[in-house]
Protein backbone atom coordinates (compact mmCIF):
# COMPACT_ATOMS: atom_id res chain seq x y z
CA UNK A 1 0.00 0.00 0.00
CA UNK A 2 2.77 2.41 1.19
CA UNK A 3 4.97 1.39 -2.16
CA UNK A 4 2.03 2.08 -4.51
CA UNK A 5 1.41 5.59 -2.81
CA UNK A 6 4.75 6.17 -3.38
CA UNK A 7 5.06 5.48 -7.13
CA UNK A 8 2.20 7.59 -7.59
CA UNK A 9 3.61 10.31 -5.78
CA UNK A 10 6.83 10.30 -7.48
CA UNK A 11 5.06 9.65 -11.30
CA UNK A 12 2.84 12.93 -10.49
CA UNK A 13 5.63 14.61 -9.35
CA UNK A 14 7.85 13.56 -12.08
CA UNK A 15 4.82 15.00 -14.48
CA UNK A 16 4.81 18.19 -12.83
CA UNK A 17 8.70 18.66 -13.15
CA UNK A 18 8.58 17.88 -16.89
CA UNK A 19 5.88 20.33 -17.13
CA UNK A 20 7.82 22.69 -15.34
CA UNK A 21 10.94 22.23 -17.19
CA UNK A 22 9.37 22.41 -20.68
CA UNK A 23 7.86 25.60 -20.13
CA UNK A 24 9.97 27.33 -18.43
CA UNK A 25 11.99 26.42 -21.38
CA UNK A 26 9.99 27.84 -23.84
CA UNK A 27 9.29 31.27 -21.48
CA UNK A 28 5.95 31.99 -23.62
CA UNK A 29 2.69 32.71 -21.96
CA UNK A 30 1.01 30.79 -25.01
CA UNK A 31 2.96 27.80 -22.79
CA UNK A 32 2.00 28.42 -19.08
CA UNK A 33 3.96 26.39 -16.33
CA UNK A 34 2.12 24.36 -13.68
CA UNK A 35 2.58 27.41 -11.22
CA UNK A 36 0.90 30.13 -13.56
CA UNK A 37 -1.93 26.94 -14.08
CA UNK A 38 -2.11 26.38 -10.15
CA UNK A 39 -2.52 30.35 -9.57
CA UNK A 40 -5.27 30.62 -12.32
CA UNK A 41 -6.79 27.54 -11.47
CA UNK A 42 -7.17 28.79 -7.32
CA UNK A 43 -8.49 32.27 -8.63
CA UNK A 44 -11.57 30.50 -10.46
CA UNK A 45 -12.12 29.01 -7.38
CA UNK A 46 -11.44 31.96 -5.40
CA UNK A 47 -15.15 33.67 -6.74
CA UNK A 48 -18.33 32.78 -7.08
CA UNK A 49 -18.46 33.25 -10.56
CA UNK A 50 -16.22 30.07 -11.18
CA UNK A 51 -18.20 27.95 -8.96
CA UNK A 52 -21.23 28.96 -10.93
CA UNK A 53 -19.69 28.37 -14.31
CA UNK A 54 -18.42 24.72 -12.43
CA UNK A 55 -22.32 24.56 -11.20
CA UNK A 56 -24.01 24.79 -14.56
CA UNK A 57 -21.84 22.52 -16.60
CA UNK A 58 -22.39 20.02 -13.78
CA UNK A 59 -26.03 20.55 -13.75
CA UNK A 60 -25.94 20.11 -17.64
CA UNK A 61 -24.52 16.67 -17.70
CA UNK A 62 -26.68 15.36 -14.78
CA UNK A 63 -29.82 16.30 -16.76
CA UNK A 64 -28.08 15.91 -20.50
CA UNK A 65 -27.41 11.84 -18.83
CA UNK A 66 -30.98 11.57 -17.04
CA UNK A 67 -32.40 12.14 -20.27
CA UNK A 68 -30.25 10.03 -21.96
CA UNK A 69 -30.25 6.88 -19.76
CA UNK A 70 -34.26 7.32 -19.72
CA UNK A 71 -34.48 7.27 -23.53
CA UNK A 72 -31.99 4.67 -23.88
CA UNK A 73 -32.94 2.28 -21.02
CA UNK A 74 -36.96 2.16 -22.61
CA UNK A 75 -34.66 1.39 -26.01
CA UNK A 76 -32.77 -1.21 -24.61
CA UNK A 77 -35.94 -2.92 -22.74
CA UNK A 78 -38.50 -2.36 -24.78
CA UNK A 79 -37.76 -4.20 -27.61
CA UNK A 80 -38.48 -7.61 -24.98
CA UNK A 81 -41.96 -7.19 -24.92
CA UNK A 82 -42.28 -6.08 -28.51
CA UNK A 83 -41.11 -7.22 -32.23
CA UNK A 84 -41.70 -3.63 -33.78
CA UNK A 85 -39.83 -1.81 -31.00
CA UNK A 86 -37.15 -4.14 -31.52
CA UNK A 87 -37.11 -3.65 -34.98
CA UNK A 88 -37.58 0.32 -34.76
CA UNK A 89 -34.40 -0.02 -32.12
CA UNK A 90 -32.37 -1.65 -34.40
CA UNK A 91 -33.08 -0.17 -37.37
CA UNK A 92 -33.52 3.40 -36.74
CA UNK A 93 -33.09 4.41 -32.93
CA UNK A 94 -29.76 2.53 -32.70
CA UNK A 95 -28.10 3.94 -35.99
CA UNK A 96 -29.62 7.14 -35.83
CA UNK A 97 -27.60 8.17 -32.07
CA UNK A 98 -24.85 5.66 -32.87
CA UNK A 99 -23.33 6.69 -36.26
CA UNK A 100 -23.94 11.15 -35.78
CA UNK A 101 -20.91 12.63 -34.22
CA UNK A 102 -21.47 15.28 -31.75
CA UNK A 103 -20.57 18.16 -32.87
CA UNK A 104 -23.36 17.54 -35.82
CA UNK A 105 -25.78 17.62 -32.68
CA UNK A 106 -24.59 20.67 -31.44
CA UNK A 107 -24.41 22.73 -34.53
CA UNK A 108 -27.82 21.32 -35.43
CA UNK A 109 -29.03 22.34 -31.84
CA UNK A 110 -27.46 25.43 -31.82
CA UNK A 111 -29.67 26.50 -34.70
CA UNK A 112 -33.30 25.20 -33.09
CA UNK A 113 -32.17 26.27 -29.75
CA UNK A 114 -29.89 29.04 -29.51
CA UNK A 115 -27.43 29.95 -26.68
CA UNK A 116 -29.17 28.65 -23.98
CA UNK A 117 -29.02 25.25 -21.60
CA UNK A 118 -31.14 23.13 -24.03
CA UNK A 119 -27.96 23.11 -26.49
CA UNK A 120 -25.50 21.26 -24.28
CA UNK A 121 -28.16 19.28 -22.57
CA UNK A 122 -29.41 17.76 -25.80
CA UNK A 123 -26.33 16.94 -27.14
CA UNK A 124 -25.34 15.30 -23.85
CA UNK A 125 -28.32 12.96 -24.44
CA UNK A 126 -28.09 12.44 -27.82
CA UNK A 127 -24.59 10.99 -27.17
CA UNK A 128 -25.35 8.53 -24.22
CA UNK A 129 -28.07 6.86 -25.59
CA UNK A 130 -26.30 4.35 -27.40
CA UNK A 131 -24.81 3.71 -24.58
CA UNK A 132 -27.58 2.89 -22.43
CA UNK A 133 -29.12 0.86 -25.47
CA UNK A 134 -26.02 -1.50 -25.83
CA UNK A 135 -25.61 -1.81 -22.17
CA UNK A 136 -29.37 -3.13 -21.67
CA UNK A 137 -29.62 -5.11 -24.51
CA UNK A 138 -26.95 -6.39 -23.23
CA UNK A 139 -27.96 -7.08 -20.35
CA UNK A 140 -31.50 -8.32 -21.52
CA UNK A 141 -29.72 -10.98 -23.50
CA UNK A 142 -28.29 -12.49 -20.65
CA UNK A 143 -31.63 -12.07 -18.59
CA UNK A 144 -31.90 -15.50 -16.67
CA UNK A 145 -35.28 -16.75 -17.37
CA UNK A 146 -35.83 -19.16 -15.08
CA UNK A 147 -36.03 -16.28 -12.48
CA UNK A 148 -38.61 -15.07 -14.46
CA UNK A 149 -40.52 -18.22 -14.92
CA UNK A 150 -40.34 -18.76 -11.46
CA UNK A 151 -42.04 -15.31 -10.80
CA UNK A 152 -45.22 -16.51 -12.99
CA UNK A 153 -45.74 -18.97 -11.14
CA UNK A 154 -46.63 -16.41 -8.15
CA UNK A 155 -48.18 -13.58 -10.22
CA UNK A 156 -49.81 -12.73 -13.79
CA UNK A 157 -48.73 -9.44 -13.09
CA UNK A 158 -45.97 -8.27 -15.78
CA UNK A 159 -44.86 -4.77 -14.15
CA UNK A 160 -44.71 -6.59 -10.79
CA UNK A 161 -42.13 -9.12 -12.64
CA UNK A 162 -40.75 -6.27 -14.42
CA UNK A 163 -39.95 -4.25 -11.14
CA UNK A 164 -39.06 -7.42 -8.35
CA UNK A 165 -37.18 -9.43 -10.78
CA UNK A 166 -35.96 -8.21 -14.03
CA UNK A 167 -34.99 -4.65 -13.10
CA UNK A 168 -32.82 -5.29 -10.58
CA UNK A 169 -30.75 -7.90 -12.59
CA UNK A 170 -30.38 -5.43 -15.03
CA UNK A 171 -28.91 -2.82 -12.74
CA UNK A 172 -25.28 -3.85 -13.01
CA UNK A 173 -25.63 -3.04 -16.94
CA UNK A 174 -27.42 0.17 -16.21
CA UNK A 175 -24.43 1.13 -13.66
CA UNK A 176 -21.78 0.27 -16.17
CA UNK A 177 -24.35 2.47 -18.87
CA UNK A 178 -23.94 5.34 -16.21
CA UNK A 179 -20.10 4.76 -15.76
CA UNK A 180 -19.14 5.45 -19.55
CA UNK A 181 -22.06 7.64 -20.28
CA UNK A 182 -20.55 10.18 -17.24
CA UNK A 183 -17.34 10.10 -19.08
CA UNK A 184 -18.76 10.75 -22.42
CA UNK A 185 -20.67 13.35 -21.32
CA UNK A 186 -18.17 15.43 -19.80
CA UNK A 187 -16.46 15.36 -23.21
CA UNK A 188 -19.83 16.28 -24.96
CA UNK A 189 -21.10 19.22 -22.50
CA UNK A 190 -17.39 21.17 -23.28
CA UNK A 191 -17.70 20.98 -27.17
CA UNK A 192 -21.64 22.03 -26.71
CA UNK A 193 -21.03 24.96 -24.39
CA UNK A 194 -18.08 25.93 -26.88
CA UNK A 195 -20.41 26.46 -29.55
CA UNK A 196 -23.92 26.58 -28.20
CA UNK A 197 -23.83 28.34 -24.87
CA UNK A 198 -23.28 31.52 -22.78
CA UNK A 199 -21.88 30.17 -19.53
CA UNK A 200 -20.17 26.68 -17.99
CA UNK A 201 -17.01 25.47 -18.32
CA UNK A 202 -16.18 25.15 -21.91
CA UNK A 203 -17.64 28.75 -22.52
CA UNK A 204 -15.55 30.03 -20.33
CA UNK A 205 -12.40 28.05 -22.40
CA UNK A 206 -13.54 29.46 -25.46
CA UNK A 207 -13.49 33.13 -23.86
CA UNK A 208 -10.18 32.20 -22.17
CA UNK A 209 -8.98 30.74 -25.82
CA UNK A 210 -10.59 33.82 -27.59
CA UNK A 211 -8.67 36.53 -25.15
CA UNK A 212 -5.15 34.72 -25.25
CA UNK A 213 -5.25 33.79 -21.85
CA UNK A 214 -3.78 30.32 -22.26
CA UNK A 215 -3.33 29.88 -18.28
CA UNK A 216 -6.62 30.00 -17.62
CA UNK A 217 -7.60 27.69 -20.83
CA UNK A 218 -5.81 25.40 -18.68
CA UNK A 219 -7.16 26.13 -15.65
CA UNK A 220 -10.17 25.25 -16.85
CA UNK A 221 -9.06 22.20 -18.15
CA UNK A 222 -7.62 20.93 -15.11
CA UNK A 223 -11.30 21.60 -13.81
CA UNK A 224 -12.80 19.38 -16.04
CA UNK A 225 -10.32 17.12 -15.18
CA UNK A 226 -10.31 17.03 -11.40
CA UNK A 227 -14.12 16.62 -11.67
CA UNK A 228 -13.87 13.28 -13.88
CA UNK A 229 -11.62 12.23 -11.98
CA UNK A 230 -13.48 12.43 -8.51
CA UNK A 231 -16.64 11.26 -9.58
CA UNK A 232 -15.00 8.17 -11.13
CA UNK A 233 -12.90 7.24 -8.92
CA UNK A 234 -14.69 8.46 -5.97
CA UNK A 235 -17.90 8.28 -6.67
CA UNK A 236 -18.37 5.39 -8.97
CA UNK A 237 -15.80 3.42 -7.10
CA UNK A 238 -18.02 3.80 -3.97
CA UNK A 239 -21.50 2.76 -5.38
CA UNK A 240 -19.84 -0.07 -6.85
CA UNK A 241 -18.97 -0.96 -3.58
CA UNK A 242 -21.46 -0.57 -1.47
CA UNK A 243 -24.54 -1.05 -3.03
CA UNK A 244 -23.29 -3.38 -6.36
CA UNK A 245 -21.73 -5.86 -4.46
CA UNK A 246 -24.28 -7.62 -3.83
CA UNK A 247 -25.35 -8.56 -7.95
CA UNK A 248 -21.63 -10.33 -7.86
CA UNK A 249 -22.14 -13.60 -7.74
CA UNK B 1 -62.71 -51.18 -4.10
CA UNK B 2 -64.33 -49.16 -1.30
CA UNK B 3 -63.19 -46.27 -0.94
CA UNK B 4 -63.63 -43.08 1.28
CA UNK B 5 -65.22 -39.99 -0.72
CA UNK B 6 -62.80 -37.56 -0.63
CA UNK B 7 -62.73 -33.91 -2.18
CA UNK B 8 -61.75 -33.53 -5.17
CA UNK B 9 -58.78 -30.67 -6.04
CA UNK B 10 -57.16 -31.58 -9.35
CA UNK B 11 -58.64 -33.25 -12.54
CA UNK B 12 -57.05 -33.96 -15.66
CA UNK B 13 -59.20 -35.09 -18.67
CA UNK B 14 -57.48 -35.80 -21.88
CA UNK B 15 -54.03 -33.68 -22.15
CA UNK B 16 -52.04 -33.47 -24.94
CA UNK B 17 -49.85 -31.35 -25.77
CA UNK B 18 -47.17 -31.31 -28.75
CA UNK B 19 -44.12 -29.06 -29.48
CA UNK B 20 -43.90 -29.25 -33.01
CA UNK B 21 -44.29 -32.86 -34.54
CA UNK B 22 -43.35 -34.48 -31.02
CA UNK B 23 -46.09 -35.59 -29.40
CA UNK B 24 -44.99 -35.44 -25.22
CA UNK B 25 -48.58 -36.08 -23.83
CA UNK B 26 -51.04 -38.67 -25.30
CA UNK B 27 -54.12 -38.61 -23.31
CA UNK B 28 -53.19 -38.02 -19.46
CA UNK B 29 -55.98 -38.78 -17.17
CA UNK B 30 -55.46 -38.76 -13.26
CA UNK B 31 -57.41 -36.91 -10.34
CA UNK B 32 -56.10 -35.86 -7.26
CA UNK B 33 -57.87 -35.42 -4.05
CA UNK B 34 -57.90 -32.88 -0.63
CA UNK B 35 -54.69 -33.38 0.86
CA UNK B 36 -53.30 -36.07 -0.99
CA UNK B 37 -49.77 -36.61 -1.93
CA UNK B 38 -49.26 -37.49 -5.26
CA UNK B 39 -46.24 -38.71 -7.17
CA UNK B 40 -45.63 -38.62 -10.98
CA UNK B 41 -43.24 -40.88 -12.17
CA UNK B 42 -41.56 -41.46 -15.00
CA UNK B 43 -38.54 -41.98 -17.31
CA UNK B 44 -36.35 -39.02 -17.60
CA UNK B 45 -36.88 -37.26 -20.64
CA UNK B 46 -41.45 -38.32 -20.63
CA UNK B 47 -43.55 -35.65 -20.14
CA UNK B 48 -44.06 -36.05 -16.53
CA UNK B 49 -42.20 -32.32 -15.90
CA UNK B 50 -45.07 -30.62 -18.67
CA UNK B 51 -47.44 -31.78 -17.17
CA UNK B 52 -46.24 -30.13 -13.73
CA UNK B 53 -45.91 -26.94 -16.09
CA UNK B 54 -49.43 -26.89 -17.63
CA UNK B 55 -50.48 -26.98 -14.28
CA UNK B 56 -48.72 -24.03 -12.93
CA UNK B 57 -49.68 -22.52 -16.31
CA UNK B 58 -45.97 -21.83 -17.51
CA UNK B 59 -47.35 -23.36 -20.72
CA UNK B 60 -50.53 -24.01 -22.83
CA UNK B 61 -52.31 -27.43 -23.37
CA UNK B 62 -53.11 -28.32 -26.98
CA UNK B 63 -56.30 -30.46 -25.48
CA UNK B 64 -57.78 -31.75 -22.47
CA UNK B 65 -59.31 -29.96 -20.08
CA UNK B 66 -58.08 -29.34 -16.36
CA UNK B 67 -60.48 -29.19 -13.53
CA UNK B 68 -59.67 -26.99 -9.88
CA UNK B 69 -61.98 -27.77 -7.05
CA UNK B 70 -64.58 -29.07 -9.72
CA UNK B 71 -64.51 -26.01 -12.31
CA UNK B 72 -62.76 -25.80 -14.90
CA UNK B 73 -62.71 -22.32 -15.28
CA UNK B 74 -59.26 -20.97 -14.40
CA UNK B 75 -59.69 -17.77 -12.71
CA UNK B 76 -57.20 -15.13 -11.78
CA UNK B 77 -56.96 -16.58 -7.98
CA UNK B 78 -55.74 -19.70 -9.34
CA UNK B 79 -51.68 -19.22 -8.66
CA UNK B 80 -52.54 -17.44 -5.26
CA UNK B 81 -53.77 -21.11 -4.34
CA UNK B 82 -50.43 -22.81 -5.73
CA UNK B 83 -46.93 -22.91 -5.24
CA UNK B 84 -44.09 -24.39 -7.25
CA UNK B 85 -40.93 -25.73 -6.13
CA UNK B 86 -38.34 -26.47 -9.12
CA UNK B 87 -35.66 -28.84 -9.73
CA UNK B 88 -33.00 -25.54 -9.22
CA UNK B 89 -33.44 -23.85 -6.85
CA UNK B 90 -34.13 -20.42 -8.56
CA UNK B 91 -32.97 -17.91 -5.55
CA UNK B 92 -32.60 -14.32 -6.62
CA UNK B 93 -28.80 -13.95 -6.51
CA UNK B 94 -29.16 -9.98 -5.18
CA UNK B 95 -31.57 -11.00 -2.17
CA UNK B 96 -30.69 -12.24 0.89
CA UNK B 97 -32.37 -15.86 2.04
CA UNK B 98 -35.22 -14.11 4.01
CA UNK B 99 -35.58 -11.10 1.11
CA UNK B 100 -36.09 -14.24 -1.17
CA UNK B 101 -38.67 -15.69 0.72
CA UNK B 102 -40.57 -12.47 0.88
CA UNK B 103 -40.32 -12.07 -2.45
CA UNK B 104 -43.26 -14.76 -3.55
CA UNK B 105 -45.52 -11.97 -1.14
CA UNK B 106 -44.40 -9.16 -2.79
CA UNK B 107 -45.47 -10.89 -6.32
CA UNK B 108 -48.54 -12.41 -5.14
CA UNK B 109 -49.78 -9.25 -3.23
CA UNK B 110 -47.60 -6.10 -4.88
CA UNK B 111 -47.22 -4.74 -0.83
CA UNK B 112 -45.62 -6.39 2.42
CA UNK B 113 -46.91 -5.02 5.59
CA UNK B 114 -44.77 -5.70 9.07
CA UNK B 115 -46.94 -8.20 9.55
CA UNK B 116 -45.22 -10.36 7.09
CA UNK B 117 -42.37 -10.13 8.53
CA UNK B 118 -43.76 -12.84 10.99
CA UNK B 119 -45.15 -14.99 8.23
CA UNK B 120 -41.48 -14.90 6.34
CA UNK B 121 -40.38 -16.38 9.66
CA UNK B 122 -42.34 -18.80 10.11
CA UNK B 123 -41.46 -20.17 6.42
CA UNK B 124 -38.00 -20.16 7.49
CA UNK B 125 -38.12 -22.00 10.86
CA UNK B 126 -40.43 -24.17 9.16
CA UNK B 127 -37.59 -25.54 6.68
CA UNK B 128 -34.84 -25.03 9.35
CA UNK B 129 -33.35 -21.58 7.93
CA UNK B 130 -33.99 -18.70 10.44
CA UNK B 131 -30.27 -18.79 11.52
CA UNK B 132 -29.42 -18.39 7.50
CA UNK B 133 -32.15 -15.49 6.93
CA UNK B 134 -29.36 -12.78 6.11
CA UNK B 135 -27.13 -15.35 4.02
CA UNK B 136 -26.73 -15.16 0.15
CA UNK B 137 -27.85 -17.73 -1.86
CA UNK B 138 -24.24 -18.36 -3.10
CA UNK B 139 -23.14 -18.87 0.28
CA UNK B 140 -25.99 -21.69 1.03
CA UNK B 141 -24.84 -25.42 0.08
CA UNK B 142 -27.62 -27.14 -2.29
CA UNK B 143 -29.91 -28.80 0.31
CA UNK B 144 -30.25 -25.09 2.24
CA UNK B 145 -30.73 -23.70 -1.12
CA UNK B 146 -33.51 -25.97 -1.70
CA UNK B 147 -34.27 -25.38 1.87
CA UNK B 148 -35.04 -21.70 0.83
CA UNK B 149 -36.90 -22.61 -2.49
CA UNK B 150 -39.22 -24.57 -0.17
CA UNK B 151 -39.77 -21.35 2.32
CA UNK B 152 -40.53 -19.19 -0.75
CA UNK B 153 -43.22 -21.62 -1.80
CA UNK B 154 -44.53 -22.31 2.03
CA UNK B 155 -44.58 -18.67 2.73
CA UNK B 156 -47.69 -17.59 0.59
CA UNK B 157 -49.86 -20.73 2.54
CA UNK B 158 -50.17 -22.51 -0.85
CA UNK B 159 -52.64 -25.29 -0.80
CA UNK B 160 -51.31 -27.26 -3.84
CA UNK B 161 -47.82 -27.59 -3.47
CA UNK B 162 -46.32 -28.69 -6.80
CA UNK B 163 -42.82 -29.63 -6.90
CA UNK B 164 -40.32 -31.16 -9.83
CA UNK B 165 -37.65 -33.17 -8.99
CA UNK B 166 -37.18 -30.80 -6.35
CA UNK B 167 -33.89 -33.42 -4.59
CA UNK B 168 -32.41 -34.62 -7.79
CA UNK B 169 -28.87 -33.69 -7.40
CA UNK B 170 -28.63 -33.60 -3.88
CA UNK B 171 -26.65 -36.17 -1.89
CA UNK B 172 -28.37 -39.13 -0.38
CA UNK B 173 -28.02 -37.99 3.07
CA UNK B 174 -29.61 -34.62 2.37
CA UNK B 175 -32.06 -36.25 -0.13
CA UNK B 176 -33.49 -38.32 2.93
CA UNK B 177 -33.39 -35.69 5.23
CA UNK B 178 -35.73 -33.68 2.83
CA UNK B 179 -38.01 -36.04 2.06
CA UNK B 180 -38.56 -36.10 5.59
CA UNK B 181 -38.86 -32.31 6.24
CA UNK B 182 -41.67 -32.03 3.33
CA UNK B 183 -43.66 -34.98 4.57
CA UNK B 184 -43.65 -33.30 7.97
CA UNK B 185 -44.95 -29.79 6.28
CA UNK B 186 -47.28 -31.39 3.75
CA UNK B 187 -48.77 -33.12 6.65
CA UNK B 188 -48.68 -30.29 9.08
CA UNK B 189 -50.07 -28.08 7.22
CA UNK B 190 -52.40 -29.91 5.40
CA UNK B 191 -51.43 -29.30 1.71
CA UNK B 192 -52.45 -31.46 -1.34
CA UNK B 193 -48.61 -32.20 -2.75
CA UNK B 194 -47.92 -33.16 -6.36
CA UNK B 195 -44.31 -34.26 -6.54
CA UNK B 196 -42.45 -35.01 -9.87
CA UNK B 197 -39.61 -37.77 -9.81
CA UNK B 198 -38.09 -40.30 -11.77
CA UNK B 199 -37.12 -42.27 -8.55
CA UNK B 200 -39.53 -45.25 -7.61
CA UNK B 201 -38.07 -45.48 -3.90
CA UNK B 202 -38.33 -41.90 -3.86
CA UNK B 203 -41.89 -41.95 -4.95
CA UNK B 204 -43.14 -45.14 -3.10
CA UNK B 205 -41.62 -43.13 0.54
CA UNK B 206 -43.40 -40.11 0.01
CA UNK B 207 -46.85 -41.09 -2.29
CA UNK B 208 -50.05 -42.01 -0.80
CA UNK B 209 -50.98 -42.86 -4.97
CA UNK B 210 -48.12 -42.77 -7.44
CA UNK B 211 -48.98 -42.06 -10.75
CA UNK B 212 -46.79 -44.06 -13.06
CA UNK B 213 -46.18 -42.72 -16.82
CA UNK B 214 -44.92 -44.24 -19.80
CA UNK B 215 -42.45 -43.02 -22.12
CA UNK B 216 -43.07 -40.40 -24.71
CA UNK B 217 -45.56 -39.96 -26.33
CA UNK B 218 -46.68 -39.99 -22.34
CA UNK B 219 -49.71 -41.93 -21.10
CA UNK B 220 -50.60 -42.91 -17.91
CA UNK B 221 -49.47 -46.55 -16.94
CA UNK B 222 -50.90 -47.04 -13.96
CA UNK B 223 -51.60 -45.60 -10.89
CA UNK B 224 -50.68 -47.37 -7.65
CA UNK B 225 -51.64 -46.53 -4.35
CA UNK B 226 -49.00 -46.89 -1.67
CA UNK B 227 -51.21 -48.13 1.65
CA UNK B 228 -48.18 -48.31 4.21
CA UNK B 229 -48.38 -46.81 7.17
CA UNK B 230 -46.90 -43.95 8.05
CA UNK B 231 -44.24 -42.82 8.81
CA UNK B 232 -42.59 -45.09 6.81
CA UNK B 233 -39.89 -47.45 7.11
CA UNK B 234 -37.32 -47.22 4.20
CA UNK B 235 -35.90 -50.86 5.01
CA UNK B 236 -39.49 -51.74 5.25
CA UNK B 237 -39.50 -54.65 2.53
CA UNK B 238 -42.47 -54.14 1.31
CA UNK B 239 -41.21 -50.80 -0.39
CA UNK B 240 -38.58 -52.89 -2.01
CA UNK B 241 -41.72 -55.17 -3.40
CA UNK B 242 -43.16 -52.14 -4.60
CA UNK B 243 -39.83 -51.05 -6.05
CA UNK B 244 -39.11 -54.32 -7.92
CA UNK B 245 -42.75 -54.08 -9.09
CA UNK B 246 -42.42 -50.85 -10.93
CA UNK B 247 -39.00 -51.68 -12.17
CA UNK B 248 -41.15 -54.88 -13.80
CA UNK B 249 -43.30 -52.35 -15.15
CA UNK B 250 -40.87 -50.28 -17.40
CA UNK B 251 -38.70 -53.78 -18.69
CA UNK B 252 -35.34 -54.02 -18.37
CA UNK B 253 -35.34 -49.85 -19.21
CA UNK B 254 -34.20 -48.29 -16.35
CA UNK B 255 -35.80 -45.42 -15.02
CA UNK B 256 -32.45 -42.72 -14.83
Amino acid sequence: MRAKIFYSVFAISAFLVLWFVISGYYNSPLFPGPVETAYSFFSILATPDGWYQIGVTCYRVFVGTLLGSCVGALCGILPRYSKMAEYTVRSVVYPLFESIPSLCWVLIFVVWFGLSDMTPILAITAAVIPFFIINLWEGVKELDESLIEMAHTCTRNRLRILRKVIMPMLYPYAFSAFKTSFEVAWKVVILGEVFGAACGIGYMLWISYEVYAIEYVFAWTLCCAIIIIVFDYGLFNYIDRRYMRRWKR
Amino acid sequence: MEEVKVKEVLRIEGLHKRFGALVVLDDVNFDICQGEFICALGPSGCGKTTILRIIAQLAHLDEGRIFIHGNEQITDGYLDDLSVVFQESRLLYWRTVEENVKLALELKRGRVSDRDEVVVSKALSMVGLLDFADAFPHELSGGMKQRAALARALVTEPSILLMDEPLTGLDLRTREDLQDEILRIWKEWDMTAIFVTHDPLEAIYMADRIIVLSDRPTKVKEVLRVSLNRPRNRDDHRIKELEKYIRDLFGYKKLE
